[in-house]
């Protein structure tokens, strides 16, 4: 595993690398920069500002600068945000983020397998249809549709709860429900193709020839070999909440590092734009990480061999 | 006598896989409504100016936002504008870019996949490492960065997002090259001197492209999807041209007091990705038996 998790590593390297050239790259060579929003900055000061962060010396020398710094895990300064470095404003903000992430995945994987594995023990009766028409229902779905929606309808009409914000534990339902749903619903039918095709196997007919009840097969037998389709499609759901949390954040605005990105996009602030990028790069490569191990731990029939 | 043997040539004539497919299709009702659906939708869009007196771009401030009547059937926004021709404009440009976007990633998917397949060996295991690697950018957030720093262009909306979804094309061309490559015609085209370029060209991309433009149709609603989430940020296209995204966004700003701006689409868009995703499930099953089972 240990060897596994090294050239997992060693493999990211280049990825992270291209990311950081790209990103670079693709900043710099737009037009306008971080100050021209101030029109009424002098030339003098424009100039200063500019040797200030080292924007006059030549771009190549502006990439290997960089480059040096991120290595040694520096993400450099906010043009936004005087005197923050990237570095902080990440660790005041990520928190947020990861907290509705965690929310969502969380909510997603149990109702996602709760409602697989009650269609998958008793398929084609209302027991199975009426949770896989919710999924579809969930996966048709975009957040930016349901988002606003649950909050004219829960918010707006009902009152139940808060339009915005993010304090008290009632304002984080509407933003885990819209953010989760997507992979609640995609969990739900993956794990109810799983459990089908664990349900059918032998050894789940010698535990009901042994009168175990049916619950009782489905939760202790069939449920570890069922999810193995969930566990596999967790890599993409991690990466597809990390993106899904920038409209999410935007739709309640949650003060997370998902509006921060939008934020620092639409104001060039270079260093931000390229430091958020880079940190949901490896977030993302960890997540994966993390998934193939898991996935090796639940199936005994892969190994680290086949992941590499 | 004769006309029943006409009759019979004809039936015997028609029994090929496409033919099969279709009768597959045409018995899945979810997949036909869903058909309809998107071929109203999409005929509505294209006919939009005959249909409304309204331009999309005529603002109305005297009369604001009102809410659906005979004369405006979605009611208008708080410019006044007659929400329903905005509606079908939006239309025009969420189906377009989804259109657009997935012919890029598949001429680039394909091509990839293709070649990558059929060379196999130390080639394929590269090209695949690559695409395996590429998965892990964040490439929404490239395109969100793209959008902001070249302006809003129309045309780069659908580059960008083409550039994103090849990844998938890929692989399912990959695969559809690597069972094709074994079969008797191409070792035969092989043995008598037809460059690789040309297999390929000839003989692997027409055979795989059945399989590959069903999940093509697939790759359509997360690319409509992909602009609506830009345009939903106000990324995407500008004003005074509209997509669903923007519209949406839009009524979710004043659903407060004008909640017809939410829903008619949020309905639109919905309704219309629910048809395709329904078609596009469809035609899996009808044409790609072999993964019908997942």
């Amino acid at each position: 595993m240990f060897v596994f998790i090294i050239r997992r590593a060693i493999e990211t390297i280049p990825v992270l690398w291209f990311v950081a050239t790209l990103t670079f790259f693709m900043v710099r060579l737009a037009p306008g920069g971080p100050f021209s929003a101030e029109r009424h900055v002098s030339p003098e000061t424009l100039a200063s500002l500019n040797q200030h962060y080292g924007l006059d010396k030549p771009l190549v020398q502006q990439y290997f600068t960089y480059l040096g710094k991120v290595v040694k895990g520096d993400l450099g300064p906010s043009f936004a945000y005087r005197n923050r470095t990237v570095n902080e404003i990440i660790a005041a903000k990520f928190p947020v983020s990861l907290q509705l992430g965690l929310l969502a995945m969380a909510f997603a994987l149990v109702a996602g397998v709760t409602a697989g594995t009650l269609a998958a023990t008793k398929s084609n009766c209302p027991r199975d249809y009426v949770p896989m028409s919710l999924a579809m229902l969930g996966i048709c779905l975009p957040s930016f549709v349901l988002g606003p929606c649950l909050v004219w309808l829960f918010a707006l009409k009902l009152g139940w709860v808060n339009v915005l914000g993010w304090e008290t534990l009632g304002d984080m339902v509407l933003p885990t429900l819209t953010l989760g749903a997507l992979y609640a619903a995609n969990i739900a039918r993956l794990a109810r193709g799983g459990m089908l095709e664990v349900m059918s196997m032998d050894f789940i007919r010698v535990a009901r020839a042994k009168g175990v009840p049916e619950w009782k097969i489905a939760v202790k037998h069939a449920l570890r070999g069922g999810m193995l389709p969930v566990v596999s499609y967790l890599g993409p759901a991690v990466a597809g909440v990390v993106t899904g949390s920038f409209v999410v954040e935007t739709i309640f605005q949650i003060p997370g590092l998902g509006r921060e990105f939008i934020q620092a996009a639409l104001n060039r602030d270079y260093t931000m734009i390229m430091g958020t990028v880079l940190f949901y790069a490896v977030l993302i490569v960890v997540c994966n990480t993390v998934v193939d191990i898991l996935q090796v731990a639940l199936d005994p029939r892969l190994s680290f061999k086949d992941k590499a | 006598m004769n006309d029943d043997f006409a009759a019979l040539d004809k039936a015997e004539k028609g029994s090929s896989l496409w033919r099969d497919g279709w009768r597959r299709l045409r018995r899945n009702k979810l997949a036909m409504a869903g058909m309809v659906v998107v071929a109203v939708v999409a005929a509505m869009s294209l006919a939009a100016p005959y249909l409304s007196s309204h331009a999309y771009a005529d603002q109305n401030l005297d009369l604001g936002a009102v809410g659906p009547s005979l004369q405006h059937l979605c009611g208008t926004d708080t410019l006044g504008r007659d929400l329903f021709v905005r509606l079908l404009y939006g239309g025009r440009v969420s189906l377009g870019v989804g259109l657009c976007a997935t012919l890029v990633s598949l001429t680039i998917g394909v091509a990839y996949g293709s070649i990558s397949g059929y060379a196999g060996g130390r080639a394929d295991m590269v090209m695949m490492r690559l695409v395996d690697a590429l998965y892990a950018v964040p490439f929404t957030m490239l395109v969100i960065i793209l959008m902001v720093m070249f302006g809003r262009n129309f045309i780069l909306i659908f580059v960008a997002i083409g550039a994103i979804e090849w990844l998938t094309m890929a692989r399912i061309a990959r695969g559809q090259a690597m069972s094709l490559k074994h079969k008797e015609f191409i070792e035969a085209a092989r043995a008598m001197g037809v460059p690789p370029w040309a297999i390929v060209w000839r003989h692997i991309v027409p055979n795989a492209l059945g399989v590959i433009i069903v999940y093509a149709t697939l790759t359509v609603p997360r690319v409509i999807m992909l602009e609506a989430f830009l345009s939903f940020l106000g990324l995407g296209v500008q004003a005074p041209m509209c997509s669903w995204g923007t519209l949406v966004g839009e009524g979710a700003m004043e659903m407060e007091q004008y909640p017809w701006m939410l829903f008619f689409p949020a309905m639109f868009f919905s309704a219309t990705l629910f048809s395709l995703n329904f078609l596009g499930d469809g035609l899996r099953d009808a044409f790609d038996p072999k993964a019908a089972k997942n």
